[in-house]
């Protein structure tokens, strides 16, 4: 009975406290023949838990955030707030701030002082649905942790070079953050993550920028399900541990030293379920330990994946090489990279071997490389020469008679079918699909010709 | 008719001097192209801004790197003959490292450095005065430095 009561107590007071909170917090609306007319005033009268509502118009001024407010226009993207052209258009100082669906431009273009459209100093803030324009950086994450940062649309500088642009989303000193959705364009990187541990990327997309994703010396993070096309390249993890990436699209890295993603330095990490798609090269790896590369698909690139003799502990197991031009390619001959696990290859679409007992497994070993290959990668310009005759004869005499030894890899167990993934799978029904489609088309018109052509010949004859 | 074939040698000569002179390096720094070019010590794509270096060995070659903190690490690990060139501040202009003068800073430099070149000592104080946290330091220091982390790893 006694505990009843306390309970009641309790429940009272609570009840009482928390009232008045609640009762303090207001809507406030911002728009013509609205309570306020500015949006900077609405900001510097708000109070914690405040949403600030605000109707189409264009608002003018930069933006300092010094309470838990929540900013919303009541329309996505037609209200716009329009920064001083110098500084950041919305800075955040205080934690649990809000800001959605706005179109943010004109922040400062001063390099010195990282100038953003919208710059982060507290933790756990919200950045949803924005368009972002006329600005260096786009969203800057400093030194603050947990964010939410989705569905925003970033666009750069088309015309600047990449050491005039900033990035789309800076992420530094700051842990923990979800970034999903976004879009990204003509920025210098994508998303730029730097001492910044345990971020969480999941279907973005970064186009025609320096990097989609660049990791410095950042740990635990871990991206999935994002498309990066046209960039110099669509990943380059650099000085981190533990990256995990998986079910991402790396398309149209195009350029002397473009990659699909590139390794520096990087340990204890894992690749899956990724696809590598028309690039230059799919992947690069350097100085890194302990790289885990397994499903993935390497797609019609020059060159499907460079793995330099300065990394060790690695393996590369159940992947696709498929019409790349050059499959492989190795600086030196070593054997600190295992090309199996689990008496189980690579798929090697010019491979030639046979499954002999019928378990999927072809004999002889593959061999990577040619004769011409090597001489490719020892001197770049003889590419000039790729598929010609004169290439075509070498690889035939290094066939038969191998008198110049040559670093290349060993596959002891490979695959005689292509191995089974998502993003892979995904692309091969579109394809599909897409040649029944064409099929159908082809048909169709073929009838309608030849239909068409009779109906013409008999209304002729009858006439 | 004699000296017809005298220019005509003498044509010759200048043409051959002018080769053999386009060929015998001395070239100085290079322009930055960034759909092109990649640091020789990091793989990173070099920025065509005031962090970028190079290393023009007497051979011809030209190395360039991202970060004044790539070249002297760069340069700490390879035994080669040549000439190394930072970039000012400010203008961009390429300056030979024994003529620059440095500081490092808390400006986010690619790789992290924070290191900063200057064309003139007045610059350099200038820039000392202005930015928080930045100090001057000289091209020996920078490459001392770079052993010592070196070392560590």
């Amino acid at each position: 009975m006694e505990r009843k009561i306390i309970l009641c107590w309790i429940f009272i007071t609570i009840l009482f406290v928390g009232m008045p909170e609640k009762a303090e917090s207001a809507v406030r609306e911002v728009g013509e023949g609205k309570p306020y007319g500015q949006l900077v005033e609405a900001v510097r009268e708000a109070e914690d838990g405040d949403v600030i509502r605000v109707y189409p118009g264009e608002y003018r001024g930069n933006l300092a955030i010094d309470r838990s407010i929540t900013l919303e226009a009541v329309e996505k993207g037609r209200a716009k707030i329009i920064g001083d052209g110098e500084g950041n258009v919305i800075t955040i100082r205080h934690p649990g701030v809000t800001i959605k669906g706005f179109e943010i431009s004109s922040g400062g273009l001063d390099y010195l002082k990282n100038d953003a459209a919208v710059m982060v100093t507290r933790d756990g803030a919200r950045i949803e649905d924005n368009v972002i324009r006329q600005s260096l950086f786009g969203i800057y994450l400093k030194k603050s942790s947990d964010h939410v940062i989705r569905g925003n649309d970033i666009v750069g500088w088309k015309q600047r070079s990449f050491s005039e642009r900033g990035n789309g989303l800076h992420i530094y000193y700051s842990h923990r953050n979800r970034v999903e959705k976004n879009r990204f364009r003509y920025v210098r990187d994508g998303i730029y993550v730097e001492f910044s541990h345990r971020n969480r990327l999941y279907s973005n997309r970064v186009e025609d920028s320096r990097y989609g994703v660049h990791y410095m010396w950042s740990d635990d993070n871990r991206f999935e399900g994002n498309r990066f096309l046209r960039n110099v390249s669509g990943a380059a993890i650099m000085y981190s541990k533990r990256v995990k990436l998986t079910n991402n699209r790396f398309e149209n890295s195009q350029g002397m030293r473009s990659f699909g993603m590139f390794f520096q330095t990087v340990e204890d990490s894992e690749a899956y379920d990724n696809l590598f798609l028309h690039n230059s090269i799919g992947i690069f790896s350097d100085l890194s330990r302990n790289i885990q590369i397994h499903h993935n698909t390497f797609l019609a690139n020059d060159i499907g994946m460079e793995m330099l003799g300065s990394n060790w502990d690695g393996v590369v197991y159940q992947n696709n090489f498929i019409d790349n031009l050059q499959q492989l390619s190795v600086n030196e001959q070593t054997t600190k990279i295992d090309w199996s696990k689990g008496k189980r290859g690579n798929y090697w679409s010019d491979y030639e071997g046979v499954d002999v007992d019928g378990e999927g497994i072809g004999k002889p070993k593959y061999q990577s490389g040619n004769l011409f290959e090597y001489l490719m990668t020892k001197y770049p310009h003889t590419r000039l020469f790729i598929q010609s005759p004169t290439a075509k004869m070498l690889e035939a005499i290094d066939r038969w008679f191998p008198v110049v030894s040559r670093p290349s890899v060993t596959d002891p167990y490979p695959l005689m079918e292509p191995v089974r993934h998502e993003t892979y799978d995904r692309l091969r029904r579109r394809s599909e699909a897409g040649g029944k489609a064409a099929f159908a088309w082809v048909i169709s018109a073929v009838l309608l010709l030849t239909g068409g052509g009779a109906f013409w010949a008999v209304i002729r004859r009858n006439r | 008719m004699g000296i017809a074939h005298f220019s005509k040698a003498g044509l010759v000569l200048i043409l051959m001097m002018a080769v053999i002179g386009g060929c015998s390096g001395d070239s100085g720094p290079q322009p930055i192209d960034e759909a092109v070019d990649v640091c020789a010590s990091c793989n990173m794509s070099v920025s065509d801004g005031p962090f970028a270096a190079e290393w023009v060995q007497r051979d011809g070659e030209v190395l360039k790197f991202d970060d004044i903190g790539c070249l002297a690490g760069y340069l700490n690990n390879n035994d080669t003959d040549g000439e190394a060139y930072v970039r000012d501040f400010h203008s961009k202009e390429w300056i030979r490292t024994d003529q620059a003068f440095f500081a490092e800073s808390e400006v986010h430099t690619p790789m992290n450095s924070g290191l900063v070149a200057f064309q003139g000592e007045d610059r350099l104080q200038a820039f000392i005065r202005e930015e928080t946290g930045a100090k001057e330091t000289t091209w020996e220091e920078i490459l001392r430095h770079a052993r010592d982390e070196e070392a560590k790893h």
